[in-house]
């Protein structure tokens, strides 16, 4: 009997919306005749989901918002008529002698390039893999990326100090503008460099406290404005009053993004969220100044 | 700027496929976030995503479902809560009540009155943002928009059972939350008559 009560509770909300099958009806309707408390669940079920649907109608979406999807579907089309517009596709017959000339001087410059970077003066070599592959990629999923790196263990630090005020100065130094870097005098310096993404600089500094790791990724607002880094309009709505943002990873990790005149940072870490917010508030350097 | 045929016939064909679809899109956010400004944000955002992947989606199929899915998943990036599981409610309440009357009301709105009050659709719409997110989807989805289970399950990316087990349970959470409230009215209503007296 118990069995049977379990089966028909599985069935009930299928009962309530004519969702069954003949066989699950049958059984359903058998079961409900001779139980009385299947029965009396069944009919408060029902009267609720009347009850509520009367109460809770659709709501009419607002007059604008057809205007300002068709809005932004044309920007996205703007994109790509942009890329597509590029004249040598216009002339068909042209086409393939110079896909081969390109081919060949991408192969020149890039021989050039990597006999270049054998020498130990070119530190910015390094360009981050993610960036290439898509025309603008969103700043979270970014970090979120570099994150997963740093868990694989495979961040690549430029840093061999551990004095937090050459650190930063350092990273100051080779980035070229100023980052207010948190710095988290109780947590482990795992390391930091400075990448290229768009042809600007960008920062990434790891902390490490116990098994989590705080992960900061910096770069300057300019990239963010020229769309090349994207942020979601919800995220810049939050920069814009100067509070911070909140958002999970893929993995469930943290992040929180923040940003100032001259840069954004987005923190990624496996801490909890009060954690987090206690470490980053100790820093003195967070909450002035703000993203314009 | 001009777009090339090409692409005319890629988002006419969007807009066609897809535009329809923005009142339920809107009502499903609304619902889930509790915000016109944020909902609005985020039906964009699913438009904009669908857009770019619209080669993905096979002509003539389910639509609604490919846009509610694309959603869903925005939703869970930008807002999922950590919600702990649904807390341990106290069903029997409302259950022996319901059996007490059950006999001596006849119309299921007095029923329905009994249990439950008038309340007001604010109160409603409030009780269904205090579900845990799986709950509150399938219950809006279903009840809300008027969905299938199997367009829901697809959404969700779950079995049908899935679907059917969160209905119920979501509106037995619900049922309790506007029972919840109805009493609260109650008391409210027998201490003003004690004040009178």
């Amino acid at each position: 009997m118990e069995q049977d009560c379990q089966k028909a509770k599985e069935l009930m909300s299928g009962a309530v919306d004519n969702e069954l099958s003949e066989e699950e009806y049958s059984f359903f309707d058998r079961h409900i005749e001779s139980c009385k408390t299947c029965r009396n669940e069944f009919e408060l079920e029902k009267l609720t989901q009347t009850y509520f649907k009367e109460k809770v109608g659709l709501l009419d979406p607002p007059d604008d918002l057809l205007e300002s999807i068709r809005e932004r579907l044309s920007e996205e089309d703007a994109i790509h008529v942009n890329r597509r517009q590029i004249p040598i596709l216009r002339f068909h017959r042209y086409l393939w002698p110079a896909l081969g000339i390109a081919i060949i001087s991408i192969f020149v410059i890039v021989s050039a390039f990597l006999r270049k970077s054998d020498k130990p003066t070119s530190e910015f070599s390094e360009e981050f893999p993610f960036a290439t592959m898509q025309h603008t990629t969103d700043a979270l999923i970014l970090s979120d990326y570099g994150f997963q790196n740093v868990l694989r263990g495979e961040f690549h630090s430029q840093i061999t100090t551990h004095n937090a005020d050459n650190i930063i100065e350092f990273i100051k130094r080779k980035a070229g503008y100023s980052i207010p870097l948190p710095v988290i005098h109780d947590a482990d310096w795992i390391g930091g460099n400075v990448t290229m993404l768009q042809k600007e600089k960008v920062v990434n500094v790891v902390y490490k406290m116990g098994k989590s790791y705080i992960y900061v990724y910096a770069f300057p607002t300019s990239l963010a404005h020229a769309n090349q880094v994207s942020l979601s309009r919800k995220c810049i709505k939050t920069l814009d009053r100067n509070e911070w943002f909140w958002n999970h990873g893929t993995k469930g990790e943290l992040q929180v993004a923040w940003g100032y005149k001259n840069c954004v940072c987005v923190v990624t870490s496996n801490l909890d969220q009060s954690n987090l917010m206690t470490y980053l508030k100790t820093s003195k350097d967070i909450g002035d100044n703000g993203w314009h | 700027m001009k777009l090339t045929s090409e692409y005319q016939g890629r988002r006419e064909s969007f807009e066609k496929e897809m535009l329809p679809h923005m009142a339920a899109l809107y009502n499903f956010a609304v619902r889930m976030i509790g915000d016109s400004d944020d909902a609005k944000d985020l039906v964009q955002e699913t438009y904009i995503r669908a857009y770019r992947y619209f080669d993905r989606f096979s002509l003539g199929t389910n639509a609604r479902g490919w846009l509610g899915r694309i959603m869903r998943n925005l939703y869970i990036n930008q807002y999922r809560k950590d919600i702990a599981a649904p807390e341990k409610v106290d069903y029997d309440e409302i259950e022996d009540f319901y059996a007490s009357i059950r006999s001596s009301v006849v119309d299921s709105n007095d029923l329905q009155e009994k249990l439950f009050g008038n309340l007001l659709g604010d109160e409603a719409s409030a009780a269904l943002l205090e579900l845990p997110d799986e709950f509150r989807m399938t219950v809006i989805l279903f009840d809300i928009e008027g969905f299938t289970y199997a367009e829901i399950a697809e959404i969700n990316e779950v079995p049908v059972g899935t679907v059917r087990s969160r209905l119920h349970r979501g509106r037995k959470i619900l049922r309790d939350k506007l029972r919840g409230y109805a009493l609260s009215h109650g008391f409210k209503l027998a201490n003003e008559k004690i004040d009178e007296g």
